[in-house]
């Protein structure tokens, strides 16, 4: 009886595994119904699994019983996943949906030079940048050798599309730098404040931007520092105007970097402008340090704090240029930006940004306009900012945001009388951005900021449209609609701080074909219309001006090889710009001095790797600036000589550890004229005399080693 | 008595059962990673990779507590990309390669060696998809990575090959001083001494091979 119980319980057993097996089948689609080939199908928590054919069909066998999640993935789609009695699982149809986290987003070319970090355009690192000839080794520099961007006068800034300097504006991480420049003496050229090797991405728009960023009325430029770094480093540079420290400690979830700079002309100056001493009593120094702390929070989850802080001084003879008494300008300036952001990309495709930046700048300024005056300044600006995005279909993404910027300025100037001046106000917006990929050719961004400016406690409401069309791969077409506002500088606000905001509705249409890697080929008109620029008069500031600036830019660039391991790139670009403005004292519209007709540059870059060096010469030409000659009727009725600087530079990589970089500027010695002075007074015989209006010093020149001590990297002179 | 044996019985025939129940876990692993490597193996164009990829994420994500699934996943992904540097979806392969290769960094029992010779694999993966413009910008990364693997186990043949091979097609100015063919010598001899089990990754020795035919003429 037992054996035969037994016997009965062993055949059951085995006729049960004999039958265990099931097997699932059906197909895997996309969102067009198509058949995904080896797509990866499975029971969840097992290895029983299969791939689907060529034609997305699948059958899987498995032992399971009961209740299974049978899941189905692929890359570039979200899984799938269905939980049923593995006998009813059969006959499965699966759509896949696309994962519209990894969709390439594309860009608005109109108006926009993506400089580092991305595949358009410019595909350049930080060293060709800064070691294009002309450039002398600093960012803004090398960027007027694009078209739309100005040749400047003395103060060396950047001028874009006949906006001046000011109509620029400088982003860190999305997050607005108050104070972009350093400061220099009178008609000696400015220089960025923050290095450029330390940003992983540089952008630049001449125009149309988008709406999140604000108070800027002619440009952009977007710089992203790095999310990782993931490399242990430490460097150290020499220059004919200083020297510094830097490097970066890395580690799994995060890094920190510094970067201690120090800068004295003094040996420079003996060396090359001997003439000059006696015109300084302390030549210009400057101390800067940056630091950054990155921390990766989880999966495309970081928070960065980025701190710079930097002091400046000199003390130099200036003399009026129609005056006999000398002043010893005694200058001493500190300068602090700070910002901190945290972005993450969550599961369900949102984007999520925060930050906050506050800049701050305090100037003493002892013999500011005469002798024994004292001019003193403490600036700040704190800024506020959040925004979301999200790709809810191929079709559409959405993106809203919203933020602050408090501004606070504070002025005193002593002389016979005290005089002093606040200006506190703050600006708020909203901003909403809607993209629809129409096509994969074809991209409308249609999106909107309202701003609430506290000065004039006005609202406004600012659109922008821009299309985006693909004729072919290598062939784009764009066009951009939008409106601007911007504040009046703080010299205006404290005479008047009731002024409105100065706006510009801008219109731009481009054309660009990307023939190959090196060969680009582009083409911009564009149409800026200004409106209640600041205007002075009956010894007042009011906000009645207006103008215009359109005009036309060229660009063409290329590259090719020489010869073994040798090779050119050149680039040709060209602007015509026809502006005028009634503004500032100018009761009519004039051209303003500030602006050149017609910009055209020649960029050549060699390499030779036999000789480890490349090789830049860059020739820059602009037409003469327009200017009021007051022994001729009209107004601004002159124009100056034409501007011509011919640059050279050299970069040698000495060793995978050692960069050498030395560069000439204006290697002929040009004098350049900018504009002229006129003597308020008359002579004997009824003429007012004029003295040009040129740079401090008519070249520059400038040799730097840049050494990696210690880290795995080669070729890399960025501490960050 | 007939009770007893009864029982017995039954005892007797569950016994089998539920021990196969228990050590099949660690056999289903080791047999299903045998197979699988062993397709990886002899493995030749982007249609199997996939197809052992899925394999091994099947494997990896049933046995989330084994570091070499996950590893695997990451270097048939690195592999597709190297046989198809022009595909379309690279982008979003790369993206899953360096998802899997940031969680192999919290298994503590993973090879630390061979995980960032997988990184400089991956750098270098990714310089490949655009030369213009990740060649500069992924240079460090796949040194610093070869080289970091290179010392933390001397015995690892896969990064000493992969690093001179990289190296061999860099200005001569931007080399370091090691020789192409002393390198791959080196890496030969430690592929020889290399024990092929399905526990430790071994994969490279034909790819060193192919490449090594210049140092034997």
């Amino acid at each position: 009886m037992i054996l035969r119980l037994t016997l009965i319980i062993i055949l059951l057993t085995l006729s049960v595994r004999a039958f265990s097996q099931s097997q699932i089948q059906g197909y895997v689609r996309d969102e067009n119904s198509k058949g995904i080939a080896f797509a990866n199908v499975y029971i969840e928590n097992t290895v029983d699994g299969t791939s689907t054919d060529e034609n997305g069909h699948f059958v899987l066998e498995t032992e399971e019983k009961g209740s299974v999640t049978l899941i189905a993935s692929f890359v570039g789609y979200k899984p799938f996943s269905i939980t049923s009695d593995v006998s009813k699982l059969n006959n499965l149809t699966i759509n896949l949906k696309p994962d519209l986290t990894n969709l390439n987003e594309v860009v608005v070319t109109a108006g926009s030079f993506q400089l580092k970090g991305g595949s358009n355009l410019e595909k350049k690192n930080a060293i060709d940048l800064v070691t294009a000839a002309g450039s002398e080794g600093d960012l803004y520099k090398s960027i007027t050798n694009l078209p739309g961007a100005q040749i400047s006068g003395t103060d060396g800034k950047l001028q874009v599309r006949g906006g001046s300097s000011y109509e620029t504006q400088t982003y860190i991480d999305e997050m607005h730098v108050m104070s972009p420049y350093t400061s220099m003496p009178a008609n000696t050229a400015v220089r960025g404040r923050h290095s450029t090797f330390i940003f992983d991405a540089i952008n630049f728009s001449t125009g149309g931007f988008s709406p999140e960023y604000t108070q800027s009325l002619s440009s952009v430029l977007p710089l992203s520092t790095k999310d990782e770094s993931t490399i242990t480093k430490i460097g150290a540079s020499l220059t004919s105007v200083g020297l510094g420290t830097g490097g970066t400690k890395s580690w799994d979830k995060g890094s920190a970097s510094f970067d201690v700079n120090y800068t004295n002309l003094e040996p420079y100056t003996k060396l090359i402008f001997p003439d000059e001493k006696p015109d300084w009593d302390k030549y210009y120094q400057g101390i800067s340090a940056a630091n950054q702390l990155r921390f990766k929070l989880g999966d495309k989850t970081y928070l960065k704090t980025y701190f710079t802080y930097d002091k400046t001084l000199f003390k130099k003879k200036e003399t009026p240029a129609f005056s006999n008494i000398d002043r010893k300008l005694d200058f001493d300036e500190d300068n602090l930006y700070l910002n901190s952001t945290f972005k993450k990309r969550f599961t369900n495709g949102i984007n999520y940004f925060a930050g906050v930046a506050y800049s701050w700048n305090k100037k003493n300024i002892n013999n500011a306009r005469v002798p024994n005056d004292l001019f003193k300044s403490d600036e700040s600006e704190l800024h506020l900012k959040t925004k979301a995005e999200k790709r809810f279909s191929g079709l559409y993404k959405l993106g809203v945001g919203t933020e602050a910027l408090i501004r606070k300025y504070e002025m005193t100037y002593l002389d016979e009388k005290s005089v002093e001046r606040k200006v506190n106000h703050n600006i708020e917006g909203l901003f909403v951005s809607n993209d629809f990929n129409l096509s994969d050719k074809l991209l409308l961004n249609a999106s909107s900021r309202i701003e609430y400016a506290s000065l004039d406690k006005s609202f406004a409401l600012l659109p922008r449209i821009a299309l985006n069309y693909n004729i072919k791969k290598d062939i784009v077409l764009s066009a951009v609609a939008g409106k601007y506002q911007q504040t009046s500088p703080n010299e205006n606000l404290i005479y008047n701080n009731h002024l409105s905001q100065e706006n510009t509705t801008q219109y731009i249409l481009s054309a660009q074909n990307t023939i190959t890697n090196y060969r680009v080929f582009r083409v911009e008109v564009y149409h800026k219309k200004y409106n209640k620029l600041t205007t002075i008069y009956d010894d007042f500031y009011h906000s009645d001006g207006h103008g215009y600036s359109q005009g036309v830019d060229l660009m063409y660039k290329d590259g090719f090889r020489t010869g073994n391991k040798q090779s050119l790139e050149y680039m040709l670009s060209y602007s015509y710009n026809d502006s005028e403005r009634k503004y500032a004292e100018y009761n009519e519209k004039i051209m303003p001095p500030f602006v050149t007709k017609h910009n055209a540059s020649v960029i050549l870059r060699y390499s030779n790797e036999k000789l480890k060096s490349i090789i830049g010469v860059t020739n820059r030409f602009a037409s003469g600036r327009a200017y009021h000659n007051p022994n001729l009727p009209g107004v601004m009725n002159e124009t100056t000589p034409a501007y011509n600087s011919l640059d050279v530079s050299w970069t040698v990589l000495a060793h995978k550890r050692l960069i050498i970089y030395a560069s000439a500027s204006n290697i002929l010695g040009r004098t350049n004229i900018y504009g002229y002075d006129y003597n308020p007074n008359p002579n004997t015989s009824g003429r007012y005399e004029a003295k040009p209006i040129k740079s401090y010093q008519n070249n520059f020149f400038f040799i730097g080693f840049f050494w990696t001590i210690s880290g795995k990297v080669a070729y890399d002179p960025a501490t960050f | 008595m007939k009770t007893f044996k009864f029982y017995l019985c039954i005892a007797i025939l569950i016994a089998p059962m539920a021990l196969s129940a228990i050590t099949n876990t660690d056999s289903t692993y080791l047999k299903v990673m045998e197979k699988t490597v062993l397709k990886l193996d002899s493995a030749k164009s982007v249609n199997e990779l996939q197809t052992i990829r899925n394999q091994f994420e099947r494997i990896s994500l049933k046995y989330d507590k084994e570091w070499l699934p996950l590893y695997y996943v990451a270097y048939t992904g690195i592999q597709m990309v190297y046989y198809s540097p022009k595909a379309e979806n690279n982008e979003a392969i790369l993206e899953t390669v360096k998802a899997s290769l940031d969680k192999l960094n919290s298994f503590t029992n993973a090879d630390k060696s061979e995980v960032s010779t997988l990184y400089g694999y991956y750098y270098n993966g990714l310089s490949m998809t655009n030369p213009a413009v990740n060649g500069q910008k992924y240079f460090n990364d796949v040194i610093s990575n070869y080289e970091k693997a290179i010392k933390l186990n001397p015995e690892n043949p896969r990064p000493i090959f992969l690093l001179a091979f990289y190296e061999s097609f860099l200005p001569d100015f931007i080399r370091s001083k090691r020789d192409f063919c002393e390198e791959i010598n080196k890496a030969k001899s430690l592929y020889q001494k290399e024990q092929k089990t399905i526990e430790k990754p071994h994969w490279g020795e034909a790819f060193m091979i192919q490449i090594s035919a210049k140092c034997n003429k």
